[in-house]
């Protein structure tokens, strides 16, 4: 996978520890990217080069996922949280600004309770959050199936193996509105990334913690965040809901439904994406 | 094993071609309907037991086993006139209902559909959509992830196409309500459930099952709005569902008897046939006097 952005250099970083692999670029205050399953940092292509213009601009590989390390343990959120907290450190930023999207929104969220002196502006784009009044309505839902099959332990790891590609697209498109976002070089290199060992269960464990995730955001929300957050989602995903449910973890929530848009915001939707979050971070 | 019976019949109605075993000493008629992701043969070691007081049949439910696989209808209702159709051209018009797991959910839309061909019905280790089935698919609520993934869609079938081994021995072992002593269904018996499952148009049609569940639950809420009138006996695994089977069929009928086998994960028909025999037995003898005539 020799993907690359004009301008970006690559850094595996030590972060307590584990490696996590770092893509970094641009000017300006740091700005930390943190994508979702079934991804890698390669989900924010698209929008970097534009936040780059105004940004010290870090993504990430989460804990579990494309170049970075996948050890038996720590994939609740706190942990991750941990690992990219550790990162910023290690870049010499104290104080960042954090966007995360899908898995890594939770990440995201988990990292501004966990580090409220470092974190100064927080985006969620498209997803539920642990700790969320509907979470556990939520496991009921056809729409989000793949929640209880990923939890379920050792099992899908022999399931996916070797069909990672038809898993990966599957995936995506099921739950994309603009069918034309990803090109098929890019499914190709999310499957890939998915299939290097040790990556099949390092996702999957993302969702494995979820009990605990659910329990720790109950008792962070118990004090607001007070940090501007941005909160978007597809307006055929959780767009209509996602204002709402950020209020109940923080005091200063804005944003709401991209249109024409369902789950992959910044492959869909990149030029509104990238607009919306530096404007909320110029803000 | 030589009490086993492997002998399967073939038999074409309107939309189907059925095979099943019969094995008919005595007179009571009752049909038995296995589970999922099984075959009839699920039933191997309770047919021997019974046919001397009954006269049993085993059909492959449509979509498994040596029965047809049709392109839809596997809403329960569909299923249960499938069944029925069966049945009459047995020459058969009034039976006992015995159902295991997914086949107890087409042994209710039978017996709701039809009361009074229906003698008796006999609802082991299953559950019902709108009568309690759904906490069973509810994983915030200690429910199983198999009912999301196998209603998924296409990538179900990608998934498990080739590793149904895997996918059998998985369930049938599963570590909640799997078998009690693993080896009272052989490497072989699975094996056998698992070419069974790789045939073209069997992962679809299994899985169909659960794509079908939105229907029959709508279909249920209606129909459980009358309780079922005939004699009817809940079976529960101590290793398995428990008193669920129970609480569930109370819902839905008025008669209700119940029976837990000790020592036995879900599968009851093959891990504890004796017991499951001898519950049966005794149930249809204490309930046939009270039997409505037809």
């Amino acid at each position: 996978m020799s993907m690359t952005l004009d301008g970006f250099r690559h850094r595996m970083v030590r972060s307590g520890d584990v490696n996590i692999h770092a893509v970094i670029g641009g000017d300006g205050p740091p700005l930390v990217l943190l994508h979702g399953f079934p991804q890698t940092w390669w989900e924010w292509h698209k929008i970097m080069p534009s936040l780059a213009v105004r940004h010290t601009v870090v993504a990430i590989d989460l804990r579990g996922a494309g170049h970075s390390d996948c050890p038996q343990t720590g994939y609740d959120k706190a942990t991750l949280a941990g690992d990219v907290h550790g990162v910023m450190e290690a870049l010499g930023f104290d104080r960042y600004a954090v966007c995360g999207h899908d898995i890594g929104a939770m990440v995201a969220l988990a990292l501004a309770f966990m580090h409220r002196e470092a974190v100064t502006h927080l985006a969620i784009l498209d997803a539920p959050m642990p700790g969320w009044s509907e979470w556990e309505a939520l496991f009921t839902d056809p729409k989000v199936w793949h929640f209880a099959f990923h939890m379920k332990r050792d099992l899908p790891e022999r399931l996916l193996a070797g069909r990672e590609y038809d898993y990966v697209s599957t995936f995506i498109f099921d739950r994309a509105f603009d069918h034309g976002a990803h090109a098929a070089e890019d499914v190709e290199l999310y499957a890939r990334a998915l299939a290097q060992p040790g990556n099949t269960r390092g996702g999957l464990e993302w969702y494995r913690t979820f009990p605990t995730d659910h329990t720790n955001a109950i008792g962070w929300k118990r004090q607001p965040l007070t940090i501007p957050v941005l909160a978007l989602g597809g307006d055929h995903r959780y767009g209509p809901r996602i204002v709402a449910m950020l209020k109940e973890f923080a005091t200063d929530v804005s944003g709401g439904s991209i249109a024409n848009c369902a789950h992959w915001l910044p492959e869909e939707r990149p030029g509104e994406i990238a607009d919306a979050v530096l404007k909320f971070l110029a803000g | 094993m030589n009490t086993e019976i492997d002998v399967y019949e073939s038999l074409r109605t309107a939309d189907m071609r059925f095979a099943y075993q019969r094995a008919r000493s005595g007179e009571i008629p009752i049909v038995l309907l296995h589970g999922w992701p099984q075959t009839s043969r699920a039933w191997r070691r309770l047919l021997p037991l019974l046919s001397s007081q009954c006269d049993v049949v085993v059909p492959d439910l449509p979509g498994f086993g040596y029965t047809s696989k049709p392109e839809s209808g596997f809403d329960k209702k569909t299923i249960a006139r499938r069944v029925r159709d069966l049945v009459q051209a047995l020459g058969l018009s009034r039976v006992a209902l015995a159902g295991h797991d997914l086949g107890g959910h087409v042994a209710y839309a039978y017996a709701a559909q039809w009361p009074e061909e229906v003698s008796h019905f006999i609802f082991i280790e299953s559950s019902l959509p709108s009568f309690g089935q759904e906490e069973a698919m509810d994983v915030s609520k200690g429910g199983s992830w198999h009912f999301g993934f196998n209603m998924a869609g296409d990538i179900s079938e990608e998934l498990v196409r080739g590793r149904e081994y895997l996918f059998v021995d998985h369930f049938m072992r599963r570590e909640k309500v799997g078998l009690y002593d693993s080896e009272s269904v052989s490497t072989a018996d699975i094996e056998y459930y698992a070419r069974a499952l790789a045939r073209p148009g069997a992962l679809r049609s299994s899985f169909s099952y659960y794509r079908t569940l939105p229907i029959d639950r709508v279909d249920n809420r209606t129909w459980g709005q009358t309780l079922l009138p005939m004699p009817t006996l809940a079976v529960g695994a101590e290793w398995g569902y428990g008193g669920a089977s129970a609480q569930t069929v109370r819902r839905v009928a008025s008669d209700v008897q119940e029976a837990l086998i000790e020592r036995s994960g879900h599968y009851i028909p093959e891990e504890r046939p004796d017991e499951l025999a001898r519950v049966i037995l005794d149930f249809l003898a204490k309930s046939h006097s009270t039997a409505p005539l037809v």
